[in-house]
């Protein structure tokens, strides 16, 4: 469902992000993304819906040429594209239930959307996608007033607003404690068991990558320098990836 | 020195530095004489020996030590290190940099109390000249109060109208003004050039229109002025609109139909009649104000050369658009971006007090020059605290909500707004409470309120009417104080 051919992105002319990267992913996969800081895992996420824009190669989602569609192609591309942020990106002075209807803006009628008007039954949906992520309650609660696990499991409802096809999860417990990095990821694995949704997510720890991943790719100053099954990653691709004096850590 | 072989642009600055301040010395000696100077022939020639003599004492004295031009510029030698001896210091007034800042302090000094006239004479014996006065204004006149606080009433209306008229225009104004948002916006060059021109040739057309209806107009039976001030500015916009649109339009379809000959030729005669106009605004701009002149004297008086500086402007333009893809991408956003922060550095820094002297003449007398004068300087300081905010935003949000399919405007009320509105409320509160302080010297001028009412007291001499005016601004503008502080305090 998504293919990515040759993707290159130098950043000011001079920082190559990514370089000449090429994989394919199927549907309903759990693809994780491994590698150091600043190998290239965020830019490339973001290069898939175009929140950067690459500098060359190409990304076909479902067949479409994302990195050729017109403005209002690409609109509609993204909101089957949910995404979740290592630092949530909630607007924390709105409340939860605005944040989570936030997600649903490219298919309800903008006008009224700007005057925060939404039908119904989207107000349910939300509701819906509130309890699926455990925190009905808190729907009326300013975002800043939350956990930070909570904040990321509202963020995860926001993309289940989009009737996503796909979720890129750009290191979704990065900012989170070891207990509630496996709770959030856990949602995850969840929605791509249930609803048969691709995710594509960024994480550091390979023992969290081993643990939830169907498949994993790895990054290396923007190469892509593996793709494989979790079981394959050795103690000799291991220092490949992350350097020879890395020690493995775990999350428990 | 070893650090002279770092390059020669921070040696050259540090000379500039040092020739600026020992050429200052000398040229201030010459200044603090210029009375008995005045009008002497040989008064300039002893201004430049002075700044002939600051380079002269400037090279002498980089040769013979660390001058304060060096020590600005960063040309400071290392420390000759000896081990575990500390060196001693020179005092600061046995160092270069000492004495020099030391003369320059005191010419500095001298120069000032003679320029501002400092009279110690007058303050030590014409005390009693202000007893008098004083004495009035002790004694305030509360006969006039009533009529004072119709006055301040006035005053903090005209303040509040001000800020709440200022309020949506600054509002509106400052997302063009903020560059994170801008930064991203871009227009393909051919359909942009041509809603420009459009639109130029549009407000020409809809003006000229409007004269032609307008002048047969009968004075006798209907307020011409009022119909003239209507339909002109209105045909201007609705011309420039419509054309524009037309235009940009046509650009568009022949852009998208591939008629790539004629989006060429189209965008080369574009870009040439827009060489046109902005020859035709430089050269006018240039007559009047280096000249004091006008586009149409310089026509009778010019010969042929204004037309040849039209065609020259023609030229060029077709030449730069001979170089331009018409689909590429122009970056819109920056260039609105630029152009507004400038308007608004210009609008801000030209002071209520002297906008209230251009309102005065339009609007004449009263509250209403003195608010518009008030809401304009607000719209730029305001456009300018307000578009600072949404620069300084979390630019996470922003980018969750256009992941989503959102479109630009939803990514706005979605994650921006939400951002910056108790920041907003609170400067639009400061503002009323600047405003309502600035509306008392507006009144100076004629702009109405309290202001108006002191300084006609003031110069009929009416001290003790004064006194209840002063003392009815510190009262007011004090509480006003207090309570924005307040405000501002439970907001953020």
């Amino acid at each position: 469902m998504l293919e990515i051919r040759h993707l290159t992105k130098v950043y000011d002319g001079r920082v190559r992000a990514l370089d000449d990267v090429s994989f394919t992913v199927e549907k309903g996969e759990f693809l994780v993304i491994v590698g150091l800081s600043g190998s290239g895992k965020s830019t490339l996420m973001r290069c898939i819906n175009r929140l950067v824009e690459p500098t060359s190669g190409q990304v076909f989602f479902d067949g479409v040429d994302v990195t050729a569609a017109s403005p209002e192609q690409l609109r509609h591309i993204r909101r089957k594209i949910g995404m979740v942020f290592q630092h949530f990106n909630l607007v924390k002075r709105s409340t939860v239930l605005t944040n989570v209807l936030s997600g649903r803006l490219g298919y309800v009628n903008a006008g009224a959307s700007l005057l925060h008007r939404f039908p119904p039954e989207e107000v349910d949906r939300a509701m819906a996608n509130l309890t699926r992520v455990g925190i009905p309650e808190k729907a009326q609660v300013r975002a800043d007033e939350l956990s930070g696990g909570q904040q990321q499991r509202v963020g995860i409802a926001r993309a289940l607003m989009q009737d996503p096809e796909m979720i890129l999860a750009d290191e979704p417990v990065s900012a989170l404690d070891p207990a509630t990095s496996h709770s959030v990821l856990r949602y995850l694995e969840e929605i791509n068991r249930d609803d048969g949704t691709t995710i594509m997510c960024n994480l550091h720890f390979l023992d969290l990558a081993r643990r939830y991943g169907t498949r994993i790719i790895a990054l290396k100053a923007g190469r892509l320098i593996f793709d494989g099954l979790p079981s394959d990653i050795d103690r000799d691709r291991f220092r490949e990836i992350y350097g020879e004096e890395a020690v493995e850590v775990g999350v428990s | 020195m070893e650090t002279r072989e770092q390059g020669w642009a921070a040696p050259l600055k540090a000379l500039a530095l040092d020739w600026l301040m020992w050429a200052y010395v000398p040229a201030g000696i010459v200044y603090f004489f210029r009375d008995r100077l005045h009008g002497h022939p040989y008064t300039v020639w002893l201004y430049l020996g002075g700044i002939a003599l600051g380079l002269v004492v400037a090279l002498v004295l980089e040769r013979k030590g660390i001058t304060l031009g060096e020590r600005i510029a960063g040309l400071v030698p290392p420390e000759p290190e000896v081990e575990g001896v500390v060196p001693p210091r020179a005092p600061w007034y046995r160092t270069l940099v000492g004495i020099t800042g030391l003369i320059l302090g005191i010419v500095t000094l001298v120069l000032g109390w003679n320029i501002t006239e400092i009279n110690l004479y007058y303050v030590f014996t014409r005390a009693d000249r202000m007893a008098n006065m004083t004495d009035r204004l002790m004694r305030p006149y509360w006969e006039v109060f009533p009529v004072l606080i119709e006055g301040m009433i006035e005053t903090i209306f005209l303040a509040l109208m001000a800020t709440i008229i200022s309020v949506p225009i600054a509002a509106l104004l400052s997302f063009f003004a903020a560059r994170n948002l801008m930064r991203r916006v871009t227009a393909p060059y051919g359909t942009l050039l041509a809603g420009f021109v459009g639109a130029i040739a549009g407000g020409i057309l809809g003006t000229t229109l409007a004269g032609w209806i307008l002048s047969p107009l009968d004075s006798g039976v209907l307020d011409v002025a009022l119909i003239n001030g209507i339909v002109k500015p209105l045909l201007l916009v609705v011309g420039a609109v419509i054309l524009g649109l037309v235009f940009a339009r046509v650009m568009k379809r022949l852009s998208d139909g591939q008629h790539l000959q004629a989006v060429r030729i189209a965008t080369i005669l574009l870009t040439a009649a827009l060489g046109v106009m902005l020859m035709y605004v430089l050269v006018s701009l240039g007559t009047a104000v280096i000249f004091a002149g006008s586009w149409a004297l310089f026509v009778r008086d010019g010969g042929p050369w204004p037309y040849f500086l039209l065609a020259l402007g023609g030229v060029i333009g077709a030449a730069i658009g001979v170089r331009q893809e018409a689909t590429s991408e122009f970056p819109l956003g920056q260039v609105v971006y630029s152009v507004m922060r400038f308007i608004m550095n210009v609008t801000r820094s030209i002071e209520p007090f002297v906008w209230a002297l251009i309102f005065v003449t339009w609007f004449r007398l009263g509250p209403f020059p003195g608010m518009v004068a008030l809401m304009v300087h607000s719209v730029a300081a305001l456009g300018k605290l307000y578009s600072e905010q949404i620069e300084g935003i979390d630019p996470g949000p922003l980018e969750a909500v256009r992941a989503t399919g959102a479109n630009e405007l939803q990514t706005i009320v979605y994650a921006v707004v939400p951002q910056i509105i108790p920041p907003f409320i609170s400067f639009t509160i400061y503002r009323w409470d600047i405003n309502v302080r600035m509306s008392t010297i507006i009144g100076l001028v004629g702009g109405g309120g309290i202001g108006q009412l002191l300084f006609q007291y003031q110069n009929l001499g009416q001290w003790r009417s004064v006194s209840v005016a002063v003392i009815l601004i510190v009262a007011v503008v004090m509480t006003l104080d207090n309570v924005s502080a307040r405000i501002r305090e439970h907001i953020i």
